[in-house]
């Protein structure tokens, strides 16, 4: 590449924008597996469980508190995406309306809510010429803002949390028996559950720092990869960061090209999830095995 | 020759939190390859005690002992590769392939973060092939009968090895010959020296089984003995608290 201001574009924009991209798919379809497997849910992901709405409230915090570094921001994007985990979880044991899957989407929905409130009530104080707009647009997702600094902010959580997922694709399978089972073959469940929810938890809420909240990606694209080559976590795992990587760059490129302004990233993922999500559960391909 | 204890329980006390004892002082114990059957009425504590046998649940007081050692000093693992409990329902999210479900069983045997290797797939696939249902190891559990569901289930606690099972209500909801067939795989089990703890509702299981029996009424042993003996019409009207007739019908054992 010989021409100076070709080469700087391509290393400094597009290169971390396509791995941020494909790092953001990874997290997504990764967490969304593996959460959708240790709940025995194939209807949740991140999202679902308040955990996106957290981080998003978490980062939107710490705009308006001023911080700048995206390291601090995402540390409390990390943080309260953990605290919405744990109120879901904690929420879905103790509703008394509805089996386990029904309850656990009930608990997400409420902690979502509150989190979105949360968020609501940042955007009303913040200053509405600078900080306002920096919200608003980081809400519905973006790569735009995607650099190294910001890549280099996320990528140690999030690698460090994929290769946790990675290490129990095997063992997701059994954290989706009943407790009782995988007791008797001497799994901990309470305690791997534990590990991968929040491993996948720091992922999508380091992410979600630095890219907005990007929806669908990890409720879709498991159940996509599932419908295609079986349940089994070994499989699904991996496909199922393949799959979001695909999923977010096919997006992004849409986002970049469909208009002649860029639109946000989380527009087109809830658009493209959205709709793929009708069309897997109108042909039934969401099963429910026994 | 003395039978050798493999499972036994001291005094057994367990009560949810605020509630009355569900089990009040039991006491049993099992030989080594022998078969005990535990009946008794709903909510007379049938699956709490095989909870607390299976290591699952820790009794108020009494202690579980497996092969003379508290089964509480056992490593989760450990104890996996010694007893294996069969619940007797089991949701599954999702629609795994049979021999992928059966290899699940051979988790004991494996390092927390491996992957099944060559080994614990012919574990697997033997486990499959002993109850006859080697031509299923590729089929989908959410295609199977309840019964082919059961033998499945009951294939990989033989993949998990281990020597106790300990089985809730095996035959519960299953057709005669789905019944039928469960009953002749436990009795080949049991023939092959594997210990057998089940509890049922099914007086004909335990006698076409043999072995010991106990009956649970309200928290407490009601009765012990040879199964041989449960035509005892008086014990069973006590436990019960129904009357019961001693007739000749047509039986799937």
């Amino acid at each position: 590449m010989s021409d100076p201001l070709a080469r700087q574009i391509v290393v400094n924009s597009r290169l971390p924008r396509i791995l941020g991209a494909v790092l953001l798919g990874f997290v997504l379809g990764g967490a969304g597996a593996s959460l959708q497997s240790v709940f025995a849910n194939p209807l949740i992901d991140a999202g679902f469980l308040g955990v996106s709405q957290g981080a998003a409230f978490g980062a939107a915090f710490s705009l308006v508190l001023g911080f700048q570094a995206y390291s601090l921001i995402a540390m409390l994007a990390f943080g309260m995406a953990l605290v919405a985990l744990s109120l879901s979880l904690w929420l879905a044991e103790r509703f008394r309306y509805g089996g386990q899957i029904l309850r656990l989407i009930l608990a997400g929905l409420a902690v979502s809510a509150f989190f979105s409130s949360l968020l609501s009530m940042m955007k009303y104080v913040a200053d509405p010429l600078n900080q306002l707009p920096t919200i608003v647009f980081w809400t519905m997702g973006s790569l735009v803002p995607m650099n190294w600094e910001r890549l280099e902010s996320a990528a140690p959580v999030a690698l460090v949390s994929l290769a946790v997922l990675y290490a129990m694709r095997w063992r997701i399978n059994l954290l989706s028996l009943d407790d009782a089972v995988a007791h008797s073959l001497g799994v901990r469940p309470a305690l791997e559950r534990r590990i991968v929810s929040v491993a996948a938890a720091a992922a999508v809420g380091v992410m979600t720092a630095v890219c907005g909240v990007v929806g669908w990606v990890g409720l879709v694209v498991p159940q996509i990869v599932r419908a295609i080559d079986g349940p089994d976590g070994c499989s699904v795992l991996p496909h199922s960061m393949l799959g979001g990587a695909i999923f977010v760059l096919v997006s992004d490129t849409f986002a970049r090209s469909l208009f002649s302004g860029e639109i946000p990233l989380g527009i087109v993922t809830s658009l493209f999830g959205a709709l793929s999500f009708v069309i897997l559960l109108t042909m039934r391909r969401v099963e429910l095995a026994r | 020759m003395s039978e050798e204890i493999c499972l036994s329980a001291r005094g057994i006390v367990f009560a949810w939190s605020g509630g009355q004892p569900v089990l009040d002082g039991i006491s049993l114990e099992i030989a080594r390859g022998k078969t005990l059957a535990i009946l008794g009425p709903n909510g007379a504590g049938k699956t709490t005690l095989l909870s607390i046998l299976s290591g699952r649940l820790s009794p108020r007081a009494g202690a579980v002992e497996l092969d003379g050692r508290p089964l509480a000093l056992y490593s989760a693992r450990e104890r996996a590769r010694h007893i294996a409990f069969l619940p007797q329902l089991e949701k599954l999210a999702f629609n795994y392939r049979v021999l992928d479900f059966v290899l699940m069983g051979r988790t004991p045997h494996m390092e927390p973060l491996a992957l099944p290797g060559l080994e614990d797939r012919a574990a697997a696939e033997a486990a499959l092939a002993s109850l006859g249902m080697a031509s299923f190891e590729t089929r989908n559990i959410g295609e199977l009968s309840g019964g082919e569901f059961q033998l499945v289930r009951l294939a990989r606690c033989l993949a998990q090895g281990a020597s106790i099972l300990i089985l809730d209500e095996p035959v519960s909801m299953l057709d005669p010959a789905h019944a039928r067939h469960i009953a002749d795989a436990l009795l080949s089990l049991a023939k092959a020296g594997k210990t057998i703890l089940y509890s049922t509702h099914d007086i004909g299981l335990g006698l076409f089984l043999g072995g010991q029996a106990l009956v649970l009424a309200n928290g407490k042993v009601q009765w012990s003995g040879p199964t041989t003996h449960l035509h005892n019409t008086d014990m069973l009207s006590q436990a019960y608290g129904i009357s019961f007739l001693l007739k000749e019908l047509p039986s799937a054992y």
